[in-house]
């Protein structure tokens, strides 16, 4: 009965949200419950967020360039609160080279543009932890 | 758990809706008997005319009045995969920083009438651990959408200038259910024609306040408060009178909850192969009752 649910949220300055609700609504049409949160949300609203929201996945869409910041401070909240069962992805322009430090702050999978729905959702049905 | 939610933990609040939503009944009887009597303000209209930019602004008014306040915005899932965009957080941003606030989304799950099955449980959670004004947005999807009246105990109806005529307005349902009329987007088109619509539509004398917002500017929020804490004033049921009503509705989202799962995918050929058999239609259904209470 209940979806696995998804925030989708866009830290960060840049306003252009396109590419985060296209990704929203295709998540939908796998059967997720995905909470869209916008743009321009600091790493302190997404957590609250997430905890209100008690998601299974946090979504992180980021063009800004400001990535390293934003995930490191959203898996440091994660860990303040004790989030331990929540899968933390990435979305966006992120280069490669960055992605060795990206997986060491906890996150676990980077999809960048040519990434398809497909892979996003199987890996999220795959590796979600919570819920039967 | 619940103790943890009362003492002020969201983490466990959050946990205890998720266990209401998965259908956890023995949490949502704990619920009913720790129930403090919160006021409900339910906000409808049709989609996109502000209801989220609306609570936003009127949930912050609450808080500096003294309020907690909780929010469950409501979407539509999916009919064909289930799933569902919630987007009404989008316009809360500023709200969901406040301490005194909790924001809850909230699929239908195939439910029709507007609200989602556990609709009333998630009000009990945020009940009990100590919001004491909450909001629920509607769907928003039209006339079917009388049941928030059931469990509300003020209905804003959210419109906007140039939405609609007047033979939407006059139609059965959607319209008789308001408490208060809030003509939104003042700033975009004829509202006072509207709010005089609106007015003259209503012959029998009993007109609900209307009211015209900007919300996206704030103005008219504070008025608004105003009259739905002055509409909840006059209400002359006692507390307990008003958990009685949003309690009626939470045993018969069950019953539907119920039903609705035992209808799912099924395709009656045994049922119909009886019922050609000559056996009379209470025994052919005689079973399906029974299971809905297994
Ligand atoms: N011009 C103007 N725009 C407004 C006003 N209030 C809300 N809006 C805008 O109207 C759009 C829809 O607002 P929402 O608050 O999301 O409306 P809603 O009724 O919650 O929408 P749904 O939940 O999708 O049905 C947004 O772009 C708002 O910024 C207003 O008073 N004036
Ligand atoms: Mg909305």
């Amino acid at each position: 009965m209940r979806k696995i649910r998804v925030i989708i949220a866009k830290p960060g300055l840049d306003g252009h949200d396109r590419g985060a609700k296209v990704l929203a609504r295709s998540l939908m049409e796998k059967g997720f419950d995905v909470i869209y949160a916008g743009i321009r949300q600091t790493p302190e609203d997404i957590v609250r967020a997430a905890i209100e929201e008690d998601v299974d996945v946090i979504g992180l869409s980021v063009l800004s360039g400001s990535h390293l910041y934003q995930f490191r401070r959203v898996a440091s909240l994660m860990k303040q609160n004790k989030i331990d069962d929540v899968l933390l992805i990435g979305g966006g322009i992120i280069p490669e080279s960055d992605k060795p430090k990206l997986a060491k702050i906890g996150v676990s999978a980077v999809f960048g543009p040519g990434s398809s729905i497909d892979e996003i959702s199987n890996f999220i049905n795959s590796k979600c932890r919570r819920l039967k | 758990m619940i103790g943890r939610a009362v003492s002020g933990d969201r983490k466990a609040l959050a946990r205890i809706m998720t266990e209401i939503e998965l259908g956890n009944e023995k949490i949502s009887e704990s619920l009913i008997g720790m129930l403090r009597g919160s006021s409900i303000v339910g906000i409808t209209g049709f989609p996109g005319t502000g209801k989220s930019t609306i609570i936003s602004r009127l949930a912050m008014e609450m808080i500096k009045r003294g309020q907690k306040v909780g929010v469950l915005c409501i979407d539509p899932s999916s009919p064909f995969s289930g799933g569902s965009v919630l987007g009404d957080r989008v316009r809360m941003s500023e709200l969901g920083r406040q301490s005194g606030s909790f924001i809850r989304s909230v699929p239908t799950s195939g439910k029709n009438g507007g609200l989602g099955y556990f609709t009333v449980d998630l009000a009990n959670a945020l009940d009990v651990a100590g919001y004491s004004t909450i909001f629920i947005e509607t769907v928003g999807a039209g006339q079917d959408e009388i049941e928030i009246h059931n469990i509300a105990d003020v209905v804003v109806m959210v419109t906007v200038p140039n939405l609609g005529d007047e033979i939407q307005a006059i139609k059965a349902g959607i319209m008789e259910v308001a408490d208060i009329f809030v003509v939104n987007k003042a700033d975009i088109g004829p509202a006072d024609e509207k709010v005089m619509e609106l007015l003259a539509l209503n012959a029998s004398g009993n007109m609900p306040e209307v009211i015209k917002t900007v919300a996206t500017r704030g103005e008219g929020i504070s008025y608004l408060a105003s009259a739905i804490e002055g509409y909840l004033q006059k209400d002359s049921r006692t507390r307990q009178e008003m958990i009685k009503s949003r309690l009626k509705q939470l045993v018969r989202y069950h019953i539907e909850y119920r039903l609705d799962r035992y209808l799912e995918g099924r395709d009656f050929e045994a049922m119909v192969n009886e019922l050609l058999s000559g056996k009379g239609i209470s025994e052919v259904i005689s079973q399906a009752a029974s299971e809905l209470t297994k």
